[in-house]
């Protein structure tokens, strides 16, 4: 018996490889309630965040580029002169495109800002994916270093993302409203009726959809209507658009699900996200509101070491100076005044 | 050198997966490289290489986008670690081998995933997933295997024989 002991604890791998089980089991249980990112599991994403980032940002450019290389006609890929040439303006084209499309899309970030001036935004760029189908988080290339906190919504210029639930260092994590754990205190807009807008993986659509439930039974929900977020939750503003009603159930006996909200985000091609954050009243009479048409980013706008803002000095009343542009650093696009 | 290509796999992986085949349209399909690579290496450099490539892989998903860390990381060393099994079991020329190894592993590895998420009360269409994208999904991943089990396999070949031959 004893020797059976001793050669059990000879083999090394085995020993190592049970020890690392038990640490994982003991580390499932430690890290699964509510808690901060450690030092080392920020430290681990501010390593790798960079590549990601960069690498992020060159996918788009490079599927363009192949998108439209297998666009082209026969006829042009025949003439053997001018191959040469249409690859290089083609590349040309690729890049400027890519440039316009982030253009765009930044343009409509602050037209909708423009909707909402009594909040503060910080933009930024989605870094990397969840590759699982069971949850859908998501990472931001902004962390603690621009003022990004637990709790605070993220959204594009279509509406309401997610909300940010780890924070690193120099990054973090956003549960979508798609994710199933994911729980929002939406309201609809034409009835006023009060739910709560929960992720749902049960029709195993791609692209994702919501649930709303609690909903008063007597409700007339139709579908196209939208949904917005009713304010009630904490660090959610009021307002945010989350979807339209697809599907509503009116069964009594289903008393749980009311209907099936198709979110407005497309998650699919989720790129710049603004993370966003409520300004206290003395600041928001103070924040200068984007125009309507504000000058367009250029890359010179786009985030490098040289156009980084240092994050904001706290006020007095502990929220950022409002005066100052939004924060720069790391993926955080500046925005343009 | 194998402990290099086996870091750099990892990283590659991680990033393909996270970063760039997000950005591709797959019909909701997605390879599962990381689990490939482990797999792969735990049939023919043994199951405690492919586990420590596991263990590191799962841990990186963990700590990126997992709110409980070892979720993840437990299914991605263990699956490799017991299809490591068939580390020096044979020898010709089958590449179906890893690819069905690679299959069942993606397979379990999200079933127990899904069974998780549905231990903490998460609704979830355990059928639904698994049969419109989990299983395509699996079955792609399978795919590439071939071909990238045929870039590994002459870097364990040689210790392979060797080792056979003192067997």
């Amino acid at each position: 018996m004893e020797v059976k002991c001793l050669a059990f604890f000879k083999n090394r791998p085995l020993v190592i490889t049970i020890i690392a089980i038990l640490i994982l089991i003991i580390l499932v249980f430690a890290t699964s309630g509510e808690r901060e990112l450690s030092p080392v599991e920020s430290a681990v994403g501010t390593a790798i965040q960079p590549v990601e980032s960069v690498t992020s940002s060159a996918t788009g450019g490079i599927v363009g580029f192949f998108e439209r290389v297998f666009r082209t006609t026969p006829a042009d890929r025949e003439n053997e002169q001018l191959k040469e040439r249409i690859a290089q303006l083609e590349s040309d084209v690729s890049m400027m495109e890519d440039v316009r499309k982030e253009n765009e899309r930044l343009q409509q970030l602050l037209n909708f800002q423009a909707t909402m001036p009594e909040l503060l935004y910080t933009t930024t760029r989605v870094i990397a994916k969840d590759p699982g189908y069971w949850f859908d988080v998501f990472v931001i290339g902004a962390g603690r270093s621009v003022g990004i906190e637990k709790g605070q919504c993220v959204i594009n210029s279509q509406g309401l993302v997610g909300i940010v639930f780890e924070v690193g260092g120099t990054w973090s994590k956003v549960m979508s409203i798609i994710d199933a754990r994911s729980s929002i205190p939406g309201i609809v807009e034409r009835t006023r009726d009060n739910g709560m807008v929960r992720g749902s993986l049960e029709t195993g659509e791609e692209s994702g959809v919501c649930q709303m439930f609690y909903l008063p039974f007597e409700n007339d929900l139709v579908p196209g209507d939208r949904v917005l977020t009713s304010g009630l939750g904490e660090g959610v503003p009021k307002g945010l658009l989350i979807g339209e009603v697809s599907e509503v159930s009116r069964e009594r006996d289903e008393k749980q699900r009311n209907a099936i909200i198709k979110p407005a985000v497309d998650f699919v091609h989720l790129e710049e996200v603004m993370v966003v954050r409520m300004s206290t009243p003395s600041s928001a009479t103070t924040t200068p509101a984007p125009t309507a048409e504000p000058a367009a980013p250029t890359p010179q706008n786009l985030p490098s070491p040289s156009n980084s803002a240092p994050p904001p000095a706290p006020d007095d009343q502990g929220e950022p100076d409002p005066a100052s542009p939004s924060p720069g650093g790391q993926d955080a696009l500046p925005i343009p005044e | 050198m194998q402990y290099v290509v086996m870091v750099l796999s990892v990283l590659v992986g991680f990033v393909l997966q996270t970063t760039v085949f997000p950005s591709i349209p797959t019909w909701g399909l997605r390879l599962d490289l990381l689990m490939m690579c482990a797999v792969v290496y735990a049939i023919y450099g043994g199951r405690y290489a492919g586990g420590a490539m596991g263990l590191v892989s799962g841990l990186l998903i963990d700590v990126f986008f997992g709110s409980a860390i070892g979720v993840r990381a437990l299914p991605y060393m263990l699956l490799p670690m017991m299809a490591g099994v068939l580390h020096r079991k044979y020898f010709a020329d089958n590449l179906i081998v890893p690819a069905l190894a690679v299959f069942l592993s993606v397979l379990i590895k999200e079933l127990i995933l899904g069974l998780i998420a549905m231990v903490f009360r998460i609704q979830t269409p355990l059928p639904l997933v698994l049969g419109r994208y989990v299983l395509p999904s699996a079955a792609l991943t399978a795919l590439v295997t071939i071909p990238y089990a045929m870039r590994v396999k002459p870097m364990y070949m040689r210790q392979l024989r060797r080792l056979s031959k003192y067997e």
